[in-house]
């Protein structure tokens, strides 16, 4: 419906043309960032998990869960989510990894790496055990 | 007196004979096909499936566009066109808005059927879009064939250059043979393959001289446009617009001003009927194709094109009135087919048909001699057709006499100086002969006894 109407007469340049040039602007930013860095490490989601059904309790949940993930997508430059740790209630925290255009490879050794260096799989086995997910 | 003035600008679609649809790879050949047998995901509209543009049906399109004289595009893009229609699967057609593939043409046409001989109309734009879905009515019942859905379509927009129904179907026509000549589509109006819809209006002439029609770019656009669809047939297209240039020129003259609308053509009831009003005009809400990367053409690809277009029917006609010497009626005839053009040539250019041009063209347009026949086999043909026949001098002798002899009054009139009596004589002596005699023998011969009698 909003693509409906953002795209309606009259509304394409307030709407539509404006937000593309929005997105020049997020594209623009991540470029300046990258002539410094080589990542961006920052979290993939506001929370950790919540109940089944929780969700409903949230309106605008999804667009409220996407928030950290797309200005990567608007840009279209890679990303890479990896588990790190749990909190307080074991429940899992993740992290993302940002690269500029093409340095896929790039992030997946970073990854590698990290898993290596850290217990990775060690505390999605703790994770798994503390939240009686065995069966 | 006012005088009303047609303003029509023509809408064409052409659709292309590519082996592919748009874009997939479904067989583009609907016509006559079990229904809904060349369909896949992406024709289909399903969730998920996305277009792969055909190359060779953006490359047809852009010969189509440089043979009408249109500047093709560095860059372009396409567009989705948004309406709600069953035959339209994805909710959107995939065409083009603000930057099409080529623009800015005209076309020169040549033909014994224009008024004036020759007359140039202007193309505002050519682009790229797909076809969609068949809806075929049964009863009370619509069904949706998929066949056609995405078959590539080429959409030719002309500048509102024509005042006549006659100059209409003459653009047609050309723009049909230039088609088939590039060999990118059958153009058949009964088959679909070529579609018509124009923009009609009426305006009053702005002054009480007679101006040039053609010249369109001087007066102001009339307020108001009528679009006619459904015209399925050159025939139609004459009627279809006198209909509604009458219909229009009688609201007119009550003062009032037709209404904006799209009409459709009936050709058993035989006039136009309104089918949408400028109310309900669709909000298209175009925006560029996502899935689509944008096109940067190179100039090298461009100039590729330009030199890959065979030589036009216009070209070719003025080439064979120069060249070959023909009447300007059968170098039309001979050019409307680009295989008959290319025949014609293959006999002239043998060494023995020199001068032969306006001889073989009478002898092609009239059926004398098949023109399935190999080249060989067509001049072997033509030498034996047109050979001059051996005259028995003997019997000439005798029956030249007989006739001047049986006829003395012709004989008196053609001494007298009526002179054009000599071609009864020389029937006189081709019928004696039982016609094996060479007439310009016979002429001489009658000629020659008549002036020793005297």
């Amino acid at each position: 419906m909003l693509g409906t109407y953002t795209l309606s007469y009259g509304y394409y340049d307030a709407f539509y043309k404006k937000a593309q040039k929005v997105r020049t602007l997020i594209i623009n930013d991540f470029k300046r960032v990258f002539k410094e860095v080589d990542f961006i490490i920052g979290t993939p989601s506001p929370i950790t998990a919540i109940k089944l059904g929780d969700f409903e309790k949230y309106p605008f949940f999804g667009e409220l869960m996407d928030k950290f993930n797309e200005p990567g997508a608007m840009a279209g430059i890679p990303g890479i989510n990896l588990p790190v740790g749990l909190d307080r209630n074991g429940l899992p925290i993740g992290m993302q990894l940002m690269a500029n255009y093409f340095r896929e490879s790039d992030l997946l050794n970073a990854s590698y790496q990290f898993e290596k260096e850290t217990d990775f799989m060690g505390v999605i086995k703790k994770g798994v055990k503390n939240l009686n997910l065995e069966t | 007196m006012k005088t009303y003035i047609p303003v029509i600008g023509l809408e064409i679609h052409v659709e292309l004979k590519t082996k592919s649809k748009m874009f997939c790879q479904c067989s583009a050949d609907y016509f006559g096909a079990k229904p809904n047998m060349h369909v896949c995901p992406v024709c289909m509209g399903m969730p998920g499936a996305l277009p792969v543009p055909n190359k060779t049906a953006i490359l047809w399109m852009q010969m189509i566009g440089r043979a009408l004289g249109c500047k093709l595009k560095k860059n372009s893009k396409f567009d989705r066109k948004h309406y709600s229609y069953p035959d339209l699967p994805k909710g959107y057609q995939i065409s083009q808005y603000d930057e099409p593939f080529a623009v800015k043409g005209k076309v020169l046409i040549t033909s014994p059927y224009l008024k004036g001989g020759a007359k140039e109309f202007h193309i505002t734009r050519v682009h790229m879009e797909e076809d969609t879905a068949k809806l075929i009515h049964e009863g009370t019942n619509t069904l949706v064939d998929f066949n056609r859905s995405s078959v590539p379509l080429v959409e030719i927009v002309t500048e509102p250059d024509f005042s006549d129904a006659d100059d209409v179907k003459t653009f047609l026509e050309e723009l049909q043979v230039i088609v088939r000549y590039l060999g990118v589509s059958d153009a058949d109006m009964e088959k679909g393959s070529m579609r018509l819809e124009p923009n009609i209006s009426v305006r009053v002439a702005e002054s009480s001289k007679l101006k040039d029609e053609s010249n369109n770019s001087t007066f102001t656009l009339p307020k108001y446009k009528v679009e006619v669809k459904n015209i399925n047939s050159f025939k139609f297209v004459k009627a279809a617009i006198e209909y509604e240039v009458k219909r229009q020129i009688e609201i007119l003259e009550k003062g009032e001003l037709p209404k904006q609308e799209t009409r459709g053509y009936d050709d058993i009831k035989g006039g136009t009927y309104s089918q949408r009003s400028k109310e309900e005009a669709q909000d298209y809400r175009y925006f560029p194709e996502p899935d689509i990367p944008p096109f940067e053409f190179s100039d090298e690809y461009i100039s590729r094109i330009e030199k890959s277009l065979p030589t036009l029917p216009s070209t070719r006609l003025a080439y064979f009135i120069s060249s070959y010497g023909l009447k300007e009626i059968d170098a039309f005839i001979l050019t409307r087919d680009k295989k008959l053009a290319d025949y014609f040539e293959m006999v002239l250019s043998n060494e023995k048909m020199k001068n032969a041009g306006q001889a073989v063209a009478n002898i092609i347009i009239n059926k004398k001699i098949a023109t399935t026949f190999s080249v060989s086999e067509f001049i072997t043909q033509f030498l034996e057709l047109t050979k001059p026949i051996m005259t028995d001098t003997v019997l000439l002798d005798a029956t030249v006499k007989a006739v001047i002899h049986a006829n003395e009054k012709a004989v008196t009139e053609y001494t007298n100086g009526k002179v054009s009596v000599i071609m009864f004589l020389v029937g006189q002596v081709m019928k004696g002969m039982k016609g094996k005699a060479d007439p310009s023998t016979a002429r001489k011969a009658l000629e020659e006894k008549i002036k020793a009698k005297s």
